[in-house]
């Protein structure tokens, strides 16, 4: 008796429950829940990345963006390369112009509090990837050259998804991209030894939009220079890392990086009427263009050209003497090898859960790889992720990465299937290995039992 | 094994109908709870009518301010006269960096909020709307502008954001968008005020700033007149309380004057393009006493304040006024460290009292509103 009411109470909370989950459910998803499409990049669904996250002091990263400002992460490779900084009202390449890797520090604690996976991934650890809403991934929260179409992603794609290094190179890429942009003003003589110099081109990393502009109604005219660790409501992206650099963030007490004095444009002078920060001057910048398809004569914001701010200080550019010491530990040597190169799937398997193949790290530092053709009758939990080696003193042991591999939607039909999924393991040399599981599953299905298998 | 006692099904009589009862009726009432019961991570505690008496014992009115923290902000209700006897009203999380923005109901006890939700990042898309009120947090809409503006028609049922440029009129009960209005030819749009079923609406364009009313008929929304403002760019856009006059600030540069307009007189022309023509002057003072200012407020009684400073003091720093509440005896200001825009080194919340006596909040807190009684 006494065990029917227990069993009667339990079903009565299930049922209960039951009902309070349906109605959580019919008032909408959470709406942090990942994104389901990238509208703006491809109409699919974002890639399904796996990634690292290091120290929560974040040394490691910002020890990789000193790198990346100067060219020393990946200097050889096409697609992560810094793009040769052009200097001076002409505009000339500098193969030795480098960028203040405080930008940098500040982009990435604007964008992503300086995390390469979701906030629930902890330090130290594997996890999925940061993607943001509009599917902007990682710690440079990088959208742009990344096609969400449903497809397998390619090798920027991957590499920028899963490694934080590769983020941080394909984001300080856009920027010096957008440095070069002749279409976009300068700051004084466009040297970019100078963080002031930089006004603009931050302003396009965000979006050259007007509610950037420094006197946009929807910007508070009276606000107090930005402070990293306050709200942004209010600012222009360009003053959110301006000031960012002079007051940056205190993670455990200690400041991330060293204060810098940076100089705002004195919005007294420089928005007044024709001055370069009128609003009125950069709408018809953007009317030039609208009006104008064949492009204007001249570039459409020259009239936004603006002296360095007064106390504007050119930075000393920081000593890379101990670069390939740090890139060696930034990178390690990673070492991939496949737990196995052979799987045999079986139907109960697939239809209970996913079929794990992991990938290992014998040497140190990340592993990136990324899939790059599988049967279409599987489906897998990531496309591309990283495997932990040894060697990052924040982690206390290597950890392999998990593939989950499951049937696709729709089921696996009836029958002998035989197939290979082929994984490329890419190495910090710019090298890469291409890797293969065969894959078998025989699929019985009831008639295989009614013919009175399995036989004892 | 999986073993079954079929005796367990052989019910009779009264027993079956209070077993079928209770599998019907458990369910409904989850489900119910499912519904109104908000979720974790939002939560709410109402402030007391001891609220509306300070510390001395002095009647005066409750106010909502909003705290930001690095992946939440507090909304708390608090005394005007006594800013330190608060009571928390709700945390709503959001994403690190972005601030709530938050509106608050004109007539009964409730509150609007715009947040990007953890995991989201755009401040152009990400924003969600929620309302806070006695029966709980709704969630009503995603996917809006963050920076669009936020405000309730004048008669507490409809709230105003934007989505992708286009403004939104939103039943604040369900969500529902009962009217959009997409500008033309403007660069942005910023949503003033709704008055009965007319929206108004400012809008920034290469020629100028104007104000378009737009009437929200069964059709759908019709534009009946844009009256132009400025030829530069304004901001601070306020609707007298009967509804006849836009205060607004008028800006170059960082030269800023306040500026009155007549919305329905006959006398004056509604589309100017003088810079200066279509100004009032304010209630207090003239433009050319008042020199540089900003930060229009009304009074119930429809007499105009705002702020102004001296560029040369920069010592003494200067306050704006926000808002004064609904009987017209206490204001909120933004007390400001500087000499005057882009020259502001710091600022906290502060009220002027009936008396005149100047009382700060403590530092953090940023104003919403007034909240209705």
């Amino acid at each position: 008796m006494r065990s029917a009411g227990l069993e009667a109470l339990l079903v009565a909370i299930v049922l209960l429950a039951g009902g309070f989950a349906a109605g959580q459910w019919l008032r909408g998803e959470p709406s942090h829940a990942a994104p389901s499409s990238c509208p703006y990049s491809g109409g699919g669904p974002p890639f399904s990345l796996q990634s690292f996250e290091a120290d929560r002091p974040r040394q490691l990263y910002l020890d990789t963006q000193l790198l990346a400002a100067a060219n020393q992460l990946f200097p050889e490779d096409e697609e992560f390369q810094l793009f040769p900084l052009q200097v001076g009202e002409q505009r000339i390449e500098d193969p030795s112009a480098t960028i203040p890797p405080e930008i940098l520090h500040a982009i990435s604690w604007i964008e992503s509090k300086t995390n390469q996976t979701s906030i629930e991934v902890p330090y130290g650890d594997l996890g999925p990837a940061l993607v943001s809403f509009d599917c902007g991934y990682g710690i440079m929260q990088v959208t742009s050259s990344i096609i969400n179409d449903g497809g397998l992603p390619s090798r920027y794609e991957a590499l920028t998804g899963t490694h934080f290094a590769y983020n941080i190179a394909a984001g300080a890429r856009i920027l010096a991209e957008k440095w070069n942009e002749g279409f976009y003003p300068i700051v004084g003589a466009n040297d970019p030894g100078y963080f002031e110099s930089w006004y603009y081109a931050l302003w396009a990393y965000n979006g050259w939009a007007g509610v950037n502009h420094p006197a946009n109604p929807s910007n508070d005219l009276f606000r107090a220079p930005y402070n990293c660790d306050d709200a942004g409501n209010g600012y222009p992206y360009q003053e959110l890392v301006l000031g960012c650099i002079a007051n940056p963030p205190i993670v455990d007490g200690r400041a991330l990086w060293t204060a810098q004095p940076v100089s705002l444009p004195d919005l007294t002078l420089l928005s007044a009427a024709g001055a370069p920060l009128d609003l009125d001057v950069f709408y018809a910048g953007l009317d030039s263009i609208s009006f104008y398809p064949g492009g204007p004569a001249q570039p459409p914001f020259a009239d936004m050209n603006m002296a360095l701010p007064n106390g504007a200080q050119r930075r000393a550019a920081p000593d890379l003497g101990q670069a390939q010491a740090t890139r060696a530990r930034v990178l390690g040597e990673p070492d991939g090898r496949l737990e196995t190169d052979e799987l045999a799937l079986t139907s109960s398997q697939l239809e209970s859960g996913a079929v794990p193949l992991l990938i290992h790290n014998e040497g140190t530092g990340l592993l990136a790889w990324r899939i790059v053709d599988a049967p279409s009758w599987l489906s897998f939990g990531v496309q591309a992720g990283v495997a932990l080696g040894s060697g990052y003193p924040f982690s206390n042991a290597a950890q392999s990465s998990r593939l989950s591999i499951s049937a696709a939607a729709g089921g696996v039909p009836e029958g002998s299937h035989r197939g290979r999924i082929t994984l490329e393991f890419h190495y910090p040399d710019g090298s890469s290995s291409v890797e293969t599981v065969a894959i078998s599953l025989d699929k019985r299905g009831a008639a295989y039992y009614e013919a009175g298998h399995p036989q004892s | 094994m999986l073993r079954v006692d079929a005796s367990r099904f052989k019910l009779r009589g009264r027993r079956r109908l209070v077993i079928w009862l209770l599998l019907i009726v458990l369910p409904v009432v989850g489900l119910l709870l499912g519904l109104f019961v908000p979720r974790a991570g939002t939560t709410i505690e109402f402030g007391s009518g001891s609220l509306f008496e300070s510390s001395s014992g002095e009647v005066s009115p409750v106010f909502l301010a909003s705290e930001y923290h690095d992946t939440y902000t507090t909304l708390w209700l608090a005394n005007a006269h006594d800013p330190d006897k608060r009571s928390r009203l709700a945390d709503i999380p959001h994403a690190p960096g972005w601030d709530i923005e938050a509106s608050v109901n004109p007539i009964q006890p409730a509150v609007a909020v715009l947040a990007i939700p953890p995991g989201g990042w755009d401040p152009a898309s990400h924003a969600s709307l929620l309302v806070i009120s006695k029966d709980g947090v709704r969630h009503l809409a995603t996917n809006l502008e963050l920076r669009g503006g936020l405000l309730w028609s004048d008669d507490g049922r409809h709230l105003v954001a934007q989505r992708a440029g286009i403004v939104l009129v939103l039943d604040a009960s369900s969500g529902t968008v009962v009217a959009d209005w997409k500008p033309t030819r403007t660069h942005s749009a910023h949503p003033v005020a709704m008055t009965n079923d007319t929206l108004w609406v400012a809008t920034l364009q290469s020629s100028g700033t104007a104000i378009a009313e737009v009437q929200l008929t069964e059709s759908g929304p019709v534009t009946v007149e844009r009256l132009k403002l400025s030829d530069g760019v304004t901001r601070d856009w306020t609707l007298s309380p009967d509804g006849s006059r836009l205060a607004f600030t008028e800006q170059h540069g960082l030269d800023l004057r306040v500026r009155v307009v007549p919305l329905h007189d006959d006398d004056v022309p509604h589309l100017v393009s003088s810079r200066w023509s279509v100004a009032e002057r304010p209630s207090s003072g003239s433009w050319d006493d008042v020199g540089p200012s900003g930060s229009p407020v009304w009074r119930p009684d429809g007499r105009l304040d705002f702020g102004t400073w001296d560029e040369a003091a920069s010592e003494a720093g200067f306050t704006l006024p926000i808002a004064w509440d609904q009987r017209g005896e206490w204001l909120a200001l933004r007390s400001l460290d500087g000499s005057g825009p882009g020259k502001v080194t710091g600022e906290r919340l502060a009220f002027r009292g009936p008396d005149g006596s100047l009382v700060q909040a403590s530092d953090g807190l940023s104003f919403v509103g007034w909240w209705a009684v």
